[in-house]
């Protein structure tokens, strides 16, 4: 069943169509919190907010693009807003610098470290693209941001990427 | 297209989001095949590990959550449901009580009224009466029959179903 099929059965007060949205989009949602929180007990509040909004969305939520496209920012501002009230005195653009390196494989470790030098922007776009598999059209949307921008950003980290890659090692096959 | 792409236009080349000009190019410059073969190992590497799994009693309060939303979605639902019934509802009284008081007067041949009378007869039976405003608000709710914007207003809404109602109620008076 297509995410469409699940939000219009969500609509009509389909309870299993709500468990099913969950349990869809679940594992995602603890992933991108934990790059946004200090520990998993922080990421399952979350996941328990962002689901709790999401639900109260219904009736009448209407999908206009790839549900992660929605749900991004809003994991995003529960999770900054958490992290602001466990250190009132950070504001969120100090917290954007001090995000954790990227939950990856081990063997992708190297390459998270260089991810984790980008600049916040850029490695948030490399992220929502490589790792989460966003489309750029998605990305445009998930962050609120014109097409061309993504496409700034990625070139950016791309480059940045591929400057540490001089040696070629991090690009060789897994 | 002479230049090479930019990386970002490259890397949407890998998953299929690319325009024609660069798939052209890609197929003719090996230089810029690399750098996609390049960024499909970095994606392969970048591939999301297993998320930590949620602990029973926080999936057991969000699935408790859904099924609580799901609820409010279905009584919303009904909610909404109902308030057209009560509404036909009441017209269909109104209907009973002036065709009950014998208003013989109230019949009038549509015809022999003026204009906005003749309009009035939304069920085109020839005769301007409670009915005309039932048969509209069958319509404004449930899409039923011929809708008639009675007041020009450039919508069939309840206020064209006041407007039939008064017409009728005018009628019996005269």
């Amino acid at each position: 069943m297509t995410d469409d099929e699940l939000i219009a059965r969500a609509n009509l007060g389909e309870a299993a169509a709500f468990e099913e949205l969950y349990r869809r989009y679940r594992d995602w949602v603890v992933r991108l919190a934990l790059r946004f929180t200090a520990t998993e007990e922080d990421a399952y509040d979350v996941l328990q907010e962002t689901f709790a909004y999401f639900f109260r969305k219904f009736p009448g939520f209407e999908l206009t693009a790839a549900l992660k496209t929605f749900l991004y920012p809003v994991v995003k501002h529960i999770a900054l807003d958490l992290r602001r009230k466990r250190r009132p005195a950070a504001d969120v653009d100090e917290l954007a610098e001090v995000l954790p390196a990227p939950a990856v494989s081990e063997s992708a470790s190297d390459v998270a470290r260089i991810l984790e030098s980008l600049p916040p922007l850029h490695r948030e776009v490399a992220l929502l693209r490589f790792v989460d598999d966003l489309s750029l059209p998605q990305i445009a949307a998930a962050l609120d941001v014109p097409l061309g921008t993504v496409k700034s950003r990625l070139h950016h980290a791309v480059a940045a990427l591929r400057k540490a890659n001089r040696g070629g090692k991090f690009f060789e096959a897994p | 297209m002479t230049e090479h792409p930019d990386p970002a236009e490259i890397e949407a080349a890998r998953t299929g989001e690319s325009t024609p000009e660069v798939d052209a190019h890609l197929a003719d410059c090996a230089q810029c095949r690399a750098l996609r073969d390049e960024l499909a190992t970095l994606a392969d590497h970048l591939a999301a590990p297993p998320a930590p799994p949620v602990p029973p009693a926080v999936e057991e309060a969000i699935l408790w959550n859904a099924r609580k939303e799901a609820l409010r979605v279905r009584r919303t639902a009904t909610q909404r449901d109902r308030r057209p019934t009560r509404r036909l509802a009441a017209w269909a009284v109104a209907a009973g009580i002036a065709l009950a008081l014998g208003v013989g007067g109230l019949l009038r041949l549509a015809e022999r009224t003026d204009g906005r009378f003749a309009a009035s007869d939304v069920n085109r039976d020839g005769v301007v009466d409670i009915l005309d405003a039932y048969a509209l608000a069958l319509h404004v709710e449930h899409g039923q029959g011929r809708g008639a914007d009675l007041n020009t207003d450039g919508r069939v809404d309840g206020a064209d179903v006041d407007l039939a109602a008064r017409a009728a109620v005018e009628l019996t008076r005269s």
